[in-house]
């Protein structure tokens, strides 16, 4: 509160009166003061009062101030806050004979191109790694979808008849195609509960294998097509799960940290270990 | 194409490349990095051992003379030019890399170096390529004064005479500028280091004991004045003694400094002297109307422009934050080349 109380004073603070009474205090003329600090009388006077329209750009006018306030022995800042507390206009930086008319906006052009190219590239690369599969999690939802895309292509036969000819009456032109379309979407809804009926892949998945991992450790499992389940750096503590066709090769980067299970039965990796590294197979019938 | 698409993932910089401390000036974001122009190199054991970027800046400043066999710590530029071409460029790379360390792109920024105004071809060629070895996509050189101007706030832009005195680590740039060009200008090899080289002489000579050039610098900033005082303000400095080996302390005051630095004080104010004699005499009406502004390092040694303002006759003004007015006018420099065009500074 006090803070803003002197900041109010010092925006109301004159330093040019300020500079008078300490003058007149000390027994200087303007003419003794403008000798001392080298300066014309016409500048001093200006300084004193006030007239800014006579003063040179900011830059002069604040280093004559401290030097005036150093001859005086007076504070200098509250004399520099009342001055900054004034607009002034900024120097010339660049003269206007040199000027030339109109910005260019061609860099800005080419920014906004550059940024869009870059951003393309980048949808790009994230599209292709999506269609890669790196992830087994992605792997096992595209499973799941050919598994329920199944039952959803009897549903039309399941679904209450109803509301069958409700849709085909809206879709006059085409009745077959709209009976195997649309019904999709509508009872969508009923096909949840569909996963309770056919659990077996979920509670009883064929070659699986499971990693957990203790620390950090780069997993690297490829099954009999080549294809590359795992090539991961996998984190502590996590869990991972993949299936496919045996057999299957493993490389682990820090195989002391990783427990891995084949269908649920746990695999001695020990012999395996070189340092700290791991490279073996799991067969079909186990290691 | 790809430097360019790089160039747009990095910000802009001003760099006074100067003897004593590096500064770099970041387009809108102001003064990013101020680091002394230091490297401490490492060298592995045997004759042709590799040799390794141990430290730089700051944390290679304190190893300064305190360094192992297998460590150098060293200042590749001497004088406000380079001295050691490689080991400016990996310091510069580094600096670089420090402003842009939280970019994911490697830095290819456009970049305006200060040199001396009184370096030849050759050491603005070893700048430049130095500056672009270290990454740069553009370099453009600017004289110092003429940064130091622009930084100061000077109204450059104006047919009106503006005297700068720039006082750098090693070197003294003294120009008069209108209408955004440089009238006149000189570069005089004295600076802040010659200013600690003239303390350690005089105390090796009246003391018989050797200091550092860290213990001379903080001398200079301590009790270091241009000008006679009528206070009396006293330091107390450990040496090794010359006579017995074993460090001493003893006392210097602010008169015994006064003296140690008059040679190197004579030739900053012959150098103003004889830029005032240079000057046109329109130019010269205005700088005796308006005075001389000082910037740089040496323009915080006590009463330098009491000093000045008695040789010459003239108002002298110590520049706001005179120590970074090079790398600030550098970075308007920046911002002026993209609305006006190349040509409104004598850019190289």
């Amino acid at each position: 509160m006090s803070d803003d109380n002197n900041i109010e004073q010092q925006a109301a603070f004159s330093f040019g009166k300020r500079f008078s009474t300490a003058r007149g205090a000390l027994n200087l003329s303007r003419e003794d003061v403008a000798r001392e600090l080298k300066l014309g009388i016409d500048i001093i006077i200006a300084l004193e009062e006030e007239d800014y329209e006579h003063l040179a750009v900011p830059i002069y006018v604040t280093g004559y101030i401290r030097n005036y306030a150093r001859l005086l022995k007076i504070p200098v800042e509250p004399l520099l806050a009342a001055y900054n507390q004034i607009q002034v206009e900024s120097p010339t930086i660049v003269a206007s004979a040199i000027r030339k008319p109109g910005p260019s906006y061609s860099r800005l052009l080419i920014r906004i191109a550059s940024v869009l190219i870059v951003l393309v590239l980048f949808a790009g690369i994230i599209s292709w790694f999506q269609s890669q599969n790196f992830e087994p999690s992605t792997w096992f939802s595209s499973q799941d979808d050919v598994e329920s895309a199944a039952p959803e292509l009897v549903l039309p036969e399941l679904a209450e008849p109803d509301k069958l000819p409700s849709i085909t009456e809206q879709a006059e032109p085409v009745p077959e195609l709209v009976v195997e379309t649309e019904p999709k979407a509508d009872v969508e809804p009923e096909t949840k509960p569909k996963p309770e009926v056919i659990p077996e892949p979920v509670e009883a998945p064929k070659n699986e294998i499971v990693l957990n991992l203790s620390s950090d450790s780069w997993v690297d499992i490829q099954d009999s097509s080549g294809k590359r389940l795992i090539y991961d750096l996998l984190r502590a503590g996590k869990e991972k799960r993949v299936i496919g066709n045996p057999p299957f090769k493993v490389f682990l980067g820090n195989a002391k940290g990783v427990r891995i299970e084949y269908n649920g039965e746990l695999i001695d990796i020990e012999k395996h270990i070189r340092g700290n590294l791991a490279r073996f197979s799991i067969e079909a019938a186990g290691e | 194409m790809f430097n360019s698409l790089r160039g747009l993932f990095s910000t802009d910089l001003s760099i006074d490349l100067g003897t004593a401390n590096t500064l770099i000036y970041a387009r809108n974001q102001g003064i990013v990095l101020d680091e002394p122009s230091v490297v401490a190199i490492r060298q592995d054991r045997g004759n042709n051992g590799a040799k390794s970027i141990s430290a730089v800046g700051a944390e290679a400043k304190l190893m300064l003379g305190r360094t192992p066999g297998n460590i150098t710590a060293i200042r590749p530029l001497k004088d406000g030019v380079i001295a050691d071409f490689d080991v400016t460029e990996k310091m510069l790379q580094h600096f670089i890399h420090k402003v842009h360390e939280t970019k994911f792109f490697r830095p290819s920024p456009r970049v305006v170096v200060c040199v001396p105004c009184g370096s030849t071809k050759v050491e603005r060629r070893a700048i430049r390529e130095s500056a672009l070895g270290a990454g740069a996509r553009e370099v453009y050189l600017i004289d110092e004064p003429m940064a130091a101007a622009i930084g100061a706030g000077m109204p450059v832009g104006e047919a009106k005479g503006s005297m700068v005195l720039d006082i750098g680590g090693g070197t003294t740039e003294v120009a008069i500028i209108s209408l955004n060009g440089i009238v006149y200008s000189d570069s005089v090899r004295i600076g802040g280091d010659h200013l600690d080289e003239a303390i350690i002489s005089y105390v090796r000579r009246n003391y018989g004991s050797l200091i550092g050039e860290s213990t001379a610098e903080r001398i200079k900033l301590e009790i270091g004045t241009a000008f006679p005082a009528n206070e009396v303000k006293e330091l107390e400095v450990k040496g090794r003694n010359l006579a017995e080996g074993i460090p001493r302390s003893f006392t210097l005051n602010n008169n015994e400094i006064l003296e140690a630095l008059q040679e190197p004080l004579s030739g900053i104010v012959s150098a103003v002297k004889n830029a005032l004699e240079q000057t046109p005499p329109e130019l010269g009406a205005d700088v005796a109307e308006r005075g001389m502004v000082l910037t740089g390092g040496g323009a915080m040694l006590t009463d330098l422009d009491k000093l000045l303002s008695e040789e010459t006759g003239l108002p002298v003004i110590i520049a706001e934050d005179p120590l970074t007015c090079v790398a600030r006018g550098g970075g308007t420099v920046l911002e002026m080349i993209d609305e006006h065009g190349i040509d409104v500074f004598d850019l190289e």
